[in-house]
């Protein structure tokens, strides 16, 4: 992990709020393994004075090419929209990167990648790791309608992909008709294969629970990625936390060994990535 | 000290050293409780041993959930927090976080517990399970907690549970006893008063205002809980006007804290009063803040002259 500073190289505009932040730094690159994270300070600061806004914002990294990372963001707020005003050459703080790691599948197994909307950046870095192993992956990328494609940006630009790469929308505008989950299970049914599986999922909570059941259901070992309402990144300000399912559905021997303290669990240094299974999927509804 | 600086002098020669109630700090700046974890965390990101002083994360005297989420929320220049105090509780302090700490006293960082209660006796049992812990040099009470024999009324608004608290933590302890102030007060100098009569070694000065922040689509509060305490810049008008009027009032030290974000903003304490101060939301957006705000006030000192800091507290000019 590095505190530094980085240089926006490319701010590319994909088309209804969807950008892709593309910035240069050697040591944060070094560090990367796909599922981990950076806190991008995004606000404007004068010296002397607090930014505004005046928190970092927590952003995968979605891909490393030489001493480039990017990430990918929707402008929903104040942050992000200082962010789509980021110009080349601009320097912006730099904390990462940060928490743990998606687990590699072990040999034989086929990867599953299920990426939703700004939820797809994980995938990307995920699908460049075992394309760089030659390990057997596939992905279902959903976004709601075609006009969100940009959220693609990362599988778009590595056609030779293309037969493992599987992309939806919610009203059918592009690709398969439905949601990520409801396509991988469409391909499962029309190319059924013994392999097995293990599943890597990031997007929206209604569709990590989604992964989670069916996976459950499919007896398939799964890993998501989840966002919370994030302050530091570094486990010291404890806000975003997610619910520990062991702690309060666990078996009684793993309660045994655990304490009120452990019933919430920081996404920033447990996370972001966490066994679909181990923990409760709900962020509140109040993200945004 | 005069309103005039002085002749330049050499940054190395300005003695930045504090002494808080015989407690002597090689820098005024301490990373405040609840920003800061219990040590490791940061370790990562700054120089733990350029500070003046930790304080630890609260402790209990048994581990505490904490409250569900969403428990942060930004607002203008500050943030709303309601974590609820979760924590590891006593045991699991002694056993797992003291080592660090150790460590970090052994480099010359003054280690400061933040300690928390439901009652008096918890307060008192963390003050006692302490007691010859030599990887800690003093206790910090929160008294922003709920009192759940006083149905829920929080130690810190009430003068006598206030001076209660203290009292037993203070016969519970061998290390001095800071008592850290709500601001959610009419009077915060008479709650600094009852501390301070209690056997209280210094007051910390001040914890987060409480707020509320809403969504207004849902028109639901943007915290699990409803309302959260406000701490970041925005708070720091109060924090220094409560500063300023605690020192006057109360004879013990003061450690100042509330938005400090900049050398300039920690000087500005120790002038209102301040023996020393305290870095919070700050090392959540830039975790380097204490060690920039240390050579700030060093170099700050340099170029006026001032060759010992502790000459600036309480040294606010009024016509």
């Amino acid at each position: 992990m590095h505190e530094t500073v980085a240089t926006v190289v490319e701010n590319r505009d994909l088309g209804s709020g969807v950008h892709l932040l593309r910035l240069r730094n050697r040591e944060v690159c070094a560090e990367q393994r796909a599922g981990r994270f950076v806190m991008l300070g995004v606000g404007e600061t004068v010296e002397g004075n607090p930014p505004a806004p005046m928190l970092r914002r927590p952003f995968s990294i979605q891909r490393v090419e030489g001493d480039v990372f990017d990430v990918l963001y929707r402008v929903v707020g104040v942050g992000t929209t200082c962010m789509a005003a980021m110009k080349r050459g601009r320097v912006v703080e730099v904390l990462g990167p940060l928490g743990n790691a998606f687990t590699p599948p072990a040999p034989g197994e086929q990867a599953i990648l299920l990426g939703g909307g700004v939820g797809i950046p994980p995938m990307v870095a995920m699908a460049d790791a075992l394309s760089a192993n030659n390990a057997d992956w596939k992905a279902f990328l959903g976004v709601s309608s075609t006009a969100d494609a940009g959220c693609f940006v990362g599988f778009d630009d590595r056609p030779s992909w293309d037969s493992r790469v599987h992309r939806a929308t919610m009203d059918g505008s592009l690709g398969f008709h439905g949601h990520v989950v409801q396509a991988w299970l469409a391909d499962r049914e029309a190319n059924p294969s013994v392999t097995k599986k293990r599943v890597y999922a990031c997007g929206p909570m209604v569709m990590l629970r989604a992964v989670a059941k069916v996976a459950a259901s499919l007896n398939i070992p799964a890993e998501v990625s989840v966002e919370t309402m994030m302050g530091c990144g570094i486990g010291i300000c404890m806000g975003c936390v997610i619910e520990n399912k062991r702690f309060t559905e666990g078996s009684v021997e793993d309660r045994s060994t655990m304490s009120p303290y452990d019933r919430w669990l920081m996404a920033c240094t447990k996370g972001p990535v966490f066994d679909a299974q181990g923990i409760v999927l709900d962020d509140g509804g109040l993200l945004h | 000290m005069s309103t005039r600086w002085s002749d330049p002098i050499a940054p190395e020669d300005v003695d930045i050293s504090v002494d808080v109630a015989g407690l002597v700090m090689k820098n005024p700046v301490s990373l405040a409780s609840g920003t800061a974890g219990y040590g490791p965390e940061l370790s990562h990101a700054m120089d733990m041993s350029t500070l003046g002083g930790f304080v630890t994360k609260g402790i209990a005297v048994t581990p505490w959930e904490g409250n569900a989420p969403p428990r942060i929320a930004e607002t203008s220049a500050g943030m709303l927090n309601a974590i609820g105090l979760q924590n590891v509780g006593l045991r699991a302090f002694l056993e797992h976080k003291t080592p660090y700490l150790r460590d970090l006293r052994a480099s010359g960082v003054r280690v400061i517990v933040n300690v928390i209660g439901k009652t008096v006796d918890e307060y008192h049992r963390v003050a006692k399970g302490l007691r010859d812990c030599d990887a800690i040099d003093a206790l910090e009470l929160n008294i922003s907690c709920p009192n759940i024999k006083e149905g829920g009324i929080a130690f810190g608004t009430d003068c006598v549970a206030a001076g209660e608290v203290t009292a037993a933590t203070v016969e519970g302890s061998d290390k001095p006893v800071w008592v850290k102030l709500s601001p959610n007060v009419s009077d915060i100098s008479s709650m600094g008063l009852a501390c301070e009569e209690n056997g209280a070694a210094a007051l910390s000065v001040i914890n987060t205002l409480v707020g509320l922040s809403i969504d207004l689509e849902s028109r639901r509060p943007r915290l699990s809980i409803g309302k959260g305490g406000l701490s970041g810049p925005a708070i720091k008008p109060v924090a220094l006007r409560m500063t300023d009027e605690v020192s006057r009032a109360c004879s013990i030290p003061v450690v100042g804290m509330g938005g400090i974000w900049t050398a300039t903003d920690a000087l500005e304490f120790m002038v209102c009063g301040a023996s020393a101060v305290q870095i919070g939301t700050a090392n959540f957006v830039n975790p380097r803040t204490a060690e920039q705000v240390v050579q700030g006030m060093r170099q700050w000192c340099a170029e006026r002259g001032v060759a010992k800091i502790s000459d600036l507290v309480g040294t606010l000019q009024r016509k």
